[in-house]
């Protein structure tokens, strides 16, 4: 690790770190530490949500996409944006309105009883414990390559700053760390364009550059070579699942009001798309013209140092050697720490006020105190089970689990949400039966898709012929919980959507 | 308005849909750049900063124009 790499490192966590015990005095209470005191502001949370969203693999996995296949890849840039749009339209402000803490709240503010609290709280975890993983494990191998630090060392890191932001100092010290990441974020993106368009004297030499490294046309819409279906349900996915996902969600119950909770989209709406859109426009083409080809980057002819998933650094390095380096690497950092420490905030609420409180006794209610105990248990456990499985999968290819995560969020989550605040007839038992089948079928048909199915199990031919399975679970879903709320007959569990808002 | 505004966002993700997977094929003609060669970015990414853009400016627009008292 090189002098500049450390000081950025070491600044990075010693500033979030004082924000955790900032946040820990200012308040321990359960409002506290589940939604910051509800009084973030719109813009505090706009950028929160785009430090929770712009994940390493927005960024990293992205640019390297580009890097393989040219601008036929913009349904990852074009995708989140519709979805945030369609979050602005159909659930920030219902959501803010119904819940207090989790998603939880708002299905039992509508529908009532504690079966499909816990049903949608298990949920949420096993999803965002994949993500954290998925994360860790990425990390892992991330700083390897990036600072020469073995791979227990980063993942161990990681962990343990994690389970102190979020256990010591809750949503408020989460909110900090994201709001943070993003705003570094958003500043090292911008630069790295900049020098980008110095170095090559402008966006015309930029893209003949790019273009005379690139192996086919640059401009192809076609590059990734997928089948309609596929397209089509992978962008589904990535639209729908932001809007399934417990740790974005959970960020519209740390801001005052509906009204309030729409103008944090807004503001992610358009940071996000400057993020993707400076991605898109000049760093993408930018790595392919200063990095691909480059004999110091390479570990073979064609084959990117620390993978294809690097280039975006490499390119840092090309144009700010070891400074921006370092920058960019604490960058990076600061993005794993922050999108982990919001999916840790969704786990610790979640298993403190959906699973603990209901099961705790018979009122489905348990003390304040005890609730604040066990989100703080919770958070420490749920950091410790990600560093072990991180620590365990590392040479497994736990790419699926990302995408895994995000296709339950969206066929689970997201049908029973829509339903629950948009159609007054929706039961308990529609909502379970619909979630389940979403669950069922988004984890069934990505074990009998190519990637698990022929890769990773090794047989001759999938039996799915995609990886993207979201337009086949999402309607599944939404049929389900409708046919079975039909035949539970209307019942009278469901209360009024107009005495509700 | 609420369904006109997301119809608008929609439409031209559909549209990015159909043409990444080549059902709609679009050729801008050599290069795939605009007619002048202006600054030789090829078409497809001014489409898509485009759509990208229109995409933020309807999310902001829609908070005036959609009226969210129903919810």
């Amino acid at each position: 690790m090189s002098l500049i790499s450390a000081i950025c490192f070491i600044t990075l966590i010693g500033v979030t770190l004082w924000i955790a015990v900032w946040a820990g005095r200012k308040g321990g209470g359960r409002e506290s530490l589940y939604a910051a005191g509800g009084q973030i502001s719109g813009f505090q949370n706009g950028l929160a949500i785009t430090g929770d969203f712009v994940s390493s693999a927005a960024i990293f996995g992205s640019v390297a996409l580009f890097y393989m296949v040219g601008s036929g890849m913009v349904i990852f840039f074009i995708a989140p944006l519709v979805g945030m749009c369609l979050l602005l339209m159909f659930v920030a402000g219902p959501l803010r309105k119904l819940g207090y803490y989790t998603m939880g709240d708002v299905l039992v503010a509508r529908l009532g009883g504690r079966s499909v609290r816990i049903f949608t709280g298990i949920c949420t975890l096993v999803l965002s414990e994949m993500y954290i993983v998925a994360q860790l494990v990425a990390s892992g191998t991330l700083f390897a390559t990036l600072l020469d630090i073995p791979y227990f060392v980063s993942v161990l890191a990681v962990g343990a700053l994690v389970s102190f932001y979020v256990g010591f100092g809750g949503m408020l010290a989460t909110t900090w760390v994201q709001i943070i990441k993003a705003a570094i974020l958003v500043c090292g993106v911008l630069l790295l364009a900049v020098l980008c368009l110095y170095e090559a004297g402008g966006l015309e030499p930029l893209y003949v550059r790019a273009q005379q490294a690139f192996d086919g046309d640059i401009g192809s819409f076609t590059g990734m070579e997928l089948s309609l279906f596929s397209q089509a349900s992978l962008g589904a996915g990535l639209m729908l699942g932001m809007m399934g996902m417990p740790h974005l969600l959970i960020r519209f119950f740390t801001v005052p009001n509906p009204a309030t909770a729409r103008q944090s989209v807004v503001v992610a709406t358009a940071l996000t798309g400057l993020v993707l859109g400076t991605l898109l426009f000049v760093v993408g083409p930018g790595t392919l013209a200063f990095v691909k080809d480059v004999a110091a980057y390479e570990v073979a002819p064609g084959e990117i140092r620390g993978g294809t998933n690097m280039v975006f650094i490499h390119l840092s390095h090309v144009m700010g050697g070891e400074l921006l380096y370092g920058v960019m690497s604490a960058v990076a950092f600061a993005t794993i720490l922050a999108v982990v420490a919001g999916l840790g905030v969704a786990i610790a609420s979640t298993a403190a006020h959906d699973i603990y409180s209901v099961l705790s006794n018979k009122q489905g209610k348990a003390k304040d105190g005890a609730e604040v105990m066990m989100f703080r248990i919770s958070a420490l456990i749920a950091a410790a089970i990600g560093v072990v499985l991180a620590l365990m999968l590392q040479h497994e290819n736990i790419a699926f689990l990302s995408a895994l995560a995000f296709g339950i969020a969206a066929s689970t989550n997201f049908p029973i949400l829509l339903l629950a605040l948009y159609w007054s007839r929706l039961t308990v038992l529609g909502a379970i039966m619909g979630g389940l089948s979403g669950l069922v079928l988004s984890v069934g048909l990505l074990i009998l898709g190519p990637t698990v199915w022929q890769k990773i199990l090794g047989n001759p031919e999938p039996i799915f012929p995609s990886d993207y399975s979201t337009l086949v679970a999402v309607p599944m879903a939404f049929a389900v919980a409708y046919i079975v709320s039909v035949l539970d007959g209307y019942r009278s569990s469901s209360r009024s959507l107009r005495s509700l808002y | 308005m609420r369904w006109i505004v997301t119809l608008a966002v929609l439409v031209p993700f559909l549209f990015v849909i159909f043409t990444t997977s080549g059902v709609l094929p679009l050729s801008f003609g050599a290069g795939h750049v605009l007619p002048a060669n202006w600054l030789a970015v090829p078409m497809t990414i001014w489409i898509s900063i485009g759509i990208m853009v229109v995409i933020v400016v309807l999310t902001a627009m829609a908070v005036r124009l959609v009226n969210f008292d129903e919810d």
